[in-house]
């Protein structure tokens, strides 16, 4: 049953032109923000910065960081951008007002919402993959252009980046889709999730450090294991202005099962919602 | 046995009745759904697709008491409705649109094309199937909502006010797709178009604030009529007479 739900989100999500978009804004952040720019720094500045910390930026761009570089950047610049497609997804039927329609052609409600939702998880998989593929292809061609030896990873180590990637962006979809089925909204889910996630997480993670006694905290929080499974890959965590940029706590296996636990929750906190408040 | 049967169905909000110990029955055949404003026709289609569920009676759908789990699903699965408000998705096109709703039906992966390009082509809308929603007519979204429906071949088709929007050569089309479906299945059709329950359908259900006032056939509330209360047409004249006969004795 659920077989037939999925297949019909995964029908349907070549028709949202805003999950297209956002995940086509994704590719191109992963190209020009995570290689083009910090090259053109390292070219354009390179000679100025300390040795150290230029081998350390080339590195990353080369094939050679990137198991790991991609998978930095993920948490700060692609989480939120995961969390509004899983706000979008979520949120489509409220828009159009279709669910009435949707849910007068379902046998079983839940079925028709763990089809959405698994459709969401399915979809981030080539998401991740092509992430993957431009962070391969553009460390790629920096070599060539840098004249660096292009040594990649081997095959073992890319597949957890990949698994690593996908796990992260399902994390922050999750939770987006989650908070689009209690909002209804597309706005109010996105506000709501970039105002918890960029500001609340790291207020939170803040008082972690300060207050004793807190510390399990920042082990809990979504940027937090986000950004330890990157570290675990090999990963520094990279930021925008460097204030969020504290090392992660915990372990990775705690990280990965905090992420499982934020998917599982936000699939059981939005079917509760469509249950109590959208069916008899 | 009926396909449908309700026996003192009850349904209200917020405390205000809106459906009242009604008890009916429907079989194989068109079922005209009539009444004025606030009679409860929607809210009853609504109990009847399993989207609210009566505060007290019973009612069984295709031989399942609408009670369990187990009996809504297998329900759900047999139904087909078109409601009242009927949003649709504005980038999809009427074939993937009414493909959508046949995967989500669970309508067999090897019969979903052939089902798709058939109840696109009952309703009449073969030659725009390519056409994204949001470049129809009102008449011809509730076409693409009336094709949603019938995908899956229902057992019991629910058609809310299906006909708003629809021209007058659209709507005797319409009547010859009713007819077609009515004839192996229960099609209940709630309408303010009387006339087209007086040409379509094979019995005619008349409530009013939530109770039944008639049932019976096109012929029979046709005869009801007197002539003194005016209204233009035989079945008009029927349904006002017998409505305020009702509103009399209550």
């Amino acid at each position: 049953m659920i077989t037939n739900n999925l297949r019909a989100e995964l029908f349907a999500l070549r028709r949202r032109p805003g999950v297209l978009a956002m995940a086509g804004m994704w590719s191109t952040q992963v190209v020009v923000f995570a290689y083009l720019v910090p090259y053109i720094v390292y070219l354009t500045q390179g000679s100025s910065m300390a040795p150290a910390v230029a081998a350390d930026m080339i590195s990353g761009l080369l094939p050679e960081g990137a198991h790991y570089y991609v998978a930095g950047a993920l948490p700060t610049f692609g989480g939120p951008v995961m969390l509004v497609i899983g706000a979008l997804l979520a949120t489509g039927d409220y828009r159009w007002g279709t669910l009435r329609t949707v849910l007068g052609r379902q046998s079983d409600r839940g079925a028709f919402l763990g089809g959405r939702f698994l459709g969401l998880l399915v979809a981030l998989l080539p998401v991740a993959t092509v992430t993957l593929v431009l962070g391969l292809l553009s460390s790629g061609v920096i070599a060539m252009v840098n004249a660096s030896p292009a040594r990649y990873g081997d095959v073992g180590v890319i597949a957890l980046e990949l698994g690593s990637l996908w796990l992260v962006m399902a994390a922050w979809g999750a939770v987006g889709f989650a908070i689009g089925m209690l909002t209804r909204s597309p706005v109010a889910a996105i506000v709501v999730g970039l105002l918890w996630t960029v500001l609340a997480e790291n207020a939170l993670a803040l008082l972690a450090n300060v207050v004793p006694g807190l510390g399990f905290l920042s082990t809990l929080l979504l940027g937090n294991s986000s950004n330890r499974l990157a570290a675990a890959l090999g990963s520094e965590p990279i930021t925008i202005t460097g204030a969020f940029g504290a090392q992660p706590q915990g372990t990775p296996l705690l990280a990965v099962a905090v992420l499982i636990t934020y998917i599982a929750a936000a699939f059981l906190v939005s079917h509760t919602a469509l249950r109590r408040r959208d069916v008899t | 046995m009926p396909q449908v049967d309700m026996q003192g169905l009850t349904f209200g909000y917020r405390g205000r009745p809106v459906i009242e110990g009604l008890t009916l029955s429907f079989g194989t055949g068109v079922h005209g759904l009539l009444g004025p404003n606030g009679a409860g026709k929607t809210t009853l289609m609504r109990m009847l697709a399993t989207v609210n569920r009566p505060s007290s009676g019973t009612l069984t759908v295709l031989g399942d008491p609408l009670r369990s789990e187990h009996g809504l699903r297998s329900v759900r699965r047999r139904l087909g409705y078109l409601p009242q408000t009927f949003g649709f998705y504005p980038r999809f096109t009427v074939r993937e649109f009414v493909e959508y709703f046949a995967w989500l039906k669970e309508v067999p992966r090897e019969l979903v094309n052939s089902d798709v390009d058939r109840a696109i082509e009952r309703v009449g809308l073969g030659d725009r199937a390519d056409d994204r929603l949001k470049t129809l007519s009102g008449g011809m979204l509730r076409r693409v909502g009336i094709a949603q429906a019938i995908v899956n071949d229902p057992e019991v088709l629910l058609l809310d006010e299906p006909t708003a929007g629809l021209d007058p050569e659209q709507r005797m089309d319409f009547r010859v797709l009713l007819r077609d479906l009515g004839q192996d299945n229960c099609v209940i059709v709630s309408t303010h178009l009387i006339e087209d329950v007086a040409a379509a359908c094979t019995a005619v259900t008349l409530i009013d604030r939530g109770r039944r006032v008639f049932q019976g056939t096109p012929d029979q509330l046709i005869a009801a009529g007197d002539t003194d209360v005016g209204g233009d047409t035989p079945v008009e004249r029927g349904y006002t007479t017998v409505l305020r006969a009702y509103r009399a004795t209550t």
